[in-house]
């Protein structure tokens, strides 16, 4: 019973829990991209249960206790077009929602939720399948969607900089500095020649005097040189959100100025803020929903690419 | 309740019920004053009266918006609870006016005022919470617990706060409140409760920074699944609760109707009109309250320093008599 659910789970859900529109997403199955995930080698007792893919993302550690014997006796057949409205542990065609071993040892119910691919203030095309006990994400696989490599040309670069920081003040809760940050960001798309520079050293500026924004932002999801280096995250993501976001408005300044001065070399700082998708899952997991969205939102991601865990799985 | 008056040293006169639909009409009035306002500040913030619903009318766009709106549901949504969340803000905001005295009339001359608007305000924890649960979404559920988790910061120093000025008056009657501030308004030398007082009416219409329940981040949270006229109602709730918030502290720390030159009725709504006014503008200025951090700036900070007002305010109480 326990595992049934699991597909179920995800495609009933998502009608409810998308906001943004994107209730035509097709094709994409339940829980494959979860075969890429590392770390259940110590389950050997699933090993030939095929049709059981949703199992190896979940979390084993809180497994210990579960008899895994009882899967034999489980009708595997029935995972094919399931009717959920017929499951008694289904109302309304939703499965109830598993229990699953919380932080603090007691059992917690997990929901499967769906970030993205179209949200807003998030990366475009990411897709981050979380499982969530509360509002803790206690595991997450993440995907792209349409991963095709853009050319940012000298006038998007920094203005995709600019909405970046729009989206982490946004997300910070100042709906003020981000409408701010939006309006710069328009300016410096349509003349290209700069105009944007004394406005965005003045929000540079009013993001510094705030007190309470760094209040808020200090101490989240603090990375360490070698941390960032092992999720190969550019060498600017090291400090907190806090630092992150001081360094997105560094790098906005200088590349709008760079522009308007018609000086090209900022290009190369741009090569290096393509993220794969392979590193954002781990730095989000254990983080509540608020904080995980703050900590993606100030990686200032200007491209995505596939992961290579992606790549081995099949995409029928 | 029929002569409550005979019961205190009140100084008001309790109206007949049928003038509550007045003071319904100016709740509702002092309501989309605040609502054009935010609206006006945020086209500023944008720079231009932005997109065809922009500026001080965007109020009145929007709700001509959600009333043509057709209404969504979820499946399995806990309708029943899921309205009465949704409505209840409102009513509560409503609830709340009925004992703030309009210059010398009152609809309620409660004994125990005080205590009225504060049972008010904690009733917004269940109906908040309960918008988020009732429709059956994750992200609304996050949305409600978030603002739990909120109120477990700032309900406790809102009450202390409001213990305050009642220290200082020997009642809980909120006119005989207004009576005691002759010459001298509690916000002059009570400033911690009454900037703490004015955090918790943000905070109980999940306003500015205590905005994350309804947080972009989890797509609206508790209103997340709240369309057409749901929606209008839960936000016209908002804004009422921000508005009764403001008029409650007109008499609690303003001096109620004093002022030279205006009747009392007059100095009320000017003192609450600028209130609301500076509850409105607060979201401009400050970012969102993360409820896991604010719960320990409610305790650590708020909390300690609201008591500590509180002594001060009992020790000259028992000093002046």
């Amino acid at each position: 019973m326990d595992h049934e659910g699991h597909e179920g789970m995800d495609h009933g859900g998502h009608e409810g829990m998308d906001h943004e529109g994107y209730e035509g997403y097709e094709g994409y199955e339940g829980h494959e991209g979860h075969e890429g995930h590392e770390g259940h080698e110590g389950h050997e007792g699933h090993e030939g249960h095929e049709g059981h893919e949703g199992h190896e993302g979940m979390d084993h550690g809180s497994h210990e206790g579960m008899e895994h014997g009882s899967h034999e006796g489980m009708d595997h057949g029935g995972h094919e077009g399931m009717d959920h409205g017929d499951m008694e542990m289904s109302p309304g065609g939703i499965p109830l929602a598993e229990g699953g071993e919380d932080r603090d040892g007691l059992e917690m119910d997990v929901l499967q939720v769906r970030l993205g691919p179209v949200l807003r203030d998030w990366p475009a095309g990411l897709v981050l399948h979380c499982s969530l006990q509360g509002d803790v994400i206690v595991e997450a696989q993440a995907e792209l969607v349409d991963g095709r490599a853009r050319q940012d040309d000298d006038v998007v670069g920094p203005a995709r900089g600019i909405d970046n920081i729009a989206s982490l003040l946004a997300l910070a809760g100042w709906d003020d500095a981000a409408a701010e940050a939006r309006r710069i960001r328009d300016t410096a798309l349509e003349s290209g020649e700069g105009a944007a520079g004394s406005e965005l050293e003045r929000l540079r500026r009013r993001v510094r005097r705030s007190w309470t924004l760094r209040w808020s932002l200090r101490g989240v999801r603090r990375l360490s040189d070698k941390e960032a280096h092992a999720r190969r995250l550019p060498a600017d993501a090291v400090g907190d959100t806090y630092d992150r976001l001081m360094g997105m408005l560094d790098r906005a300044v200088a590349g709008v100025a760079a522009t308007a001065a018609g000086d090209t070399g900022t290009r190369t700082n741009d090569a290096g803020r393509t993220l794969s998708t392979d590193h954002l899952a781990h730095l989000v997991m254990g983080l509540d929903l608020a904080t995980a969205r703050l900590v993606l939102a100030s990686l200032d991601i200007h491209e995505l690419l596939a992961g290579q865990a992606e790549h081995e799985v099949s995409h029928g | 309740m029929d002569d409550p008056t005979s019961m205190t040293d009140s100084p008001i006169t309790t109206v007949a019920p049928g003038w509550a639909i007045v003071a319904l009409g100016i709740l509702g009035a002092l309501a989309v004053t605040a609502a054009v306002l935010d609206g006006a500040l945020a086209a500023r913030a944008r720079g231009g009266p932005g997109g065809k619903m922009g500026g001080p009318v965007r109020p009145f766009g929007e709700a001509a918006r959600l009333m043509r709106q057709r209404r969504r549901t979820t499946v399995e949504a806990d309708r029943l609870l899921w309205r009465i969340g949704g409505a209840g803000l409102l009513v509560t905001a409503a609830l709340m006016v009925t004992v703030v005295p309009l210059g010398e009339w009152t609809i309620f001359d409660l004994d125990v005022g005080v205590m009225w608007f504060n049972a008010m305000d904690v009733m917004v924890w269940a109906l908040v919470w309960l918008t988020g649960w009732g429709a059956n979404s994750a992200h609304s559920l996050v949305g409600g617990y978030r603002f739990l988790a909120h109120g477990l910061g700032y309900e406790l120093p809102l009450m202390f706060a409001l213990v305050a000025p009642a220290i200082a008056a020997e009642t809980l009657n909120v006119g005989a409140v207004a009576a005691a501030q002759e010459g001298l308004w509690f916000a002059v030398w009570m400033p911690v409760a009454f900037l703490v007082y004015l955090l918790g009416v943000a905070a109980f219409s999940v306003w500015g920074p205590f905005a994350p329940a309804i947080g972009t981040d989890v797509s609206g949270g508790a209103r997340a699944e709240l369309s057409g006229v749901d929606r209008l109602v839960f936000e016209a709730g908002r804004y009422a609760l921000l508005a009764a918030g403001a008029a409650f502290a007109v008499p609690m720390f303003l001096g109620g109707g004093a002022g030279p030159l205006l009747p009392g009725w007059a100095w009320v709504l000017v003192k609450t009109v600028a209130l609301l006014a500076v509850l409105v503008w607060l979201r401009r200025r400050l970012p969102a309250f993360r409820p896991d951090k604010f719960m320990e700036v409610g305790w650590m900070l708020l909390l300690p320093a609201v008591l500590l007002q509180d002594l001060v305010v009992a020790v000259i109480a028992v000093w002046r008599s």
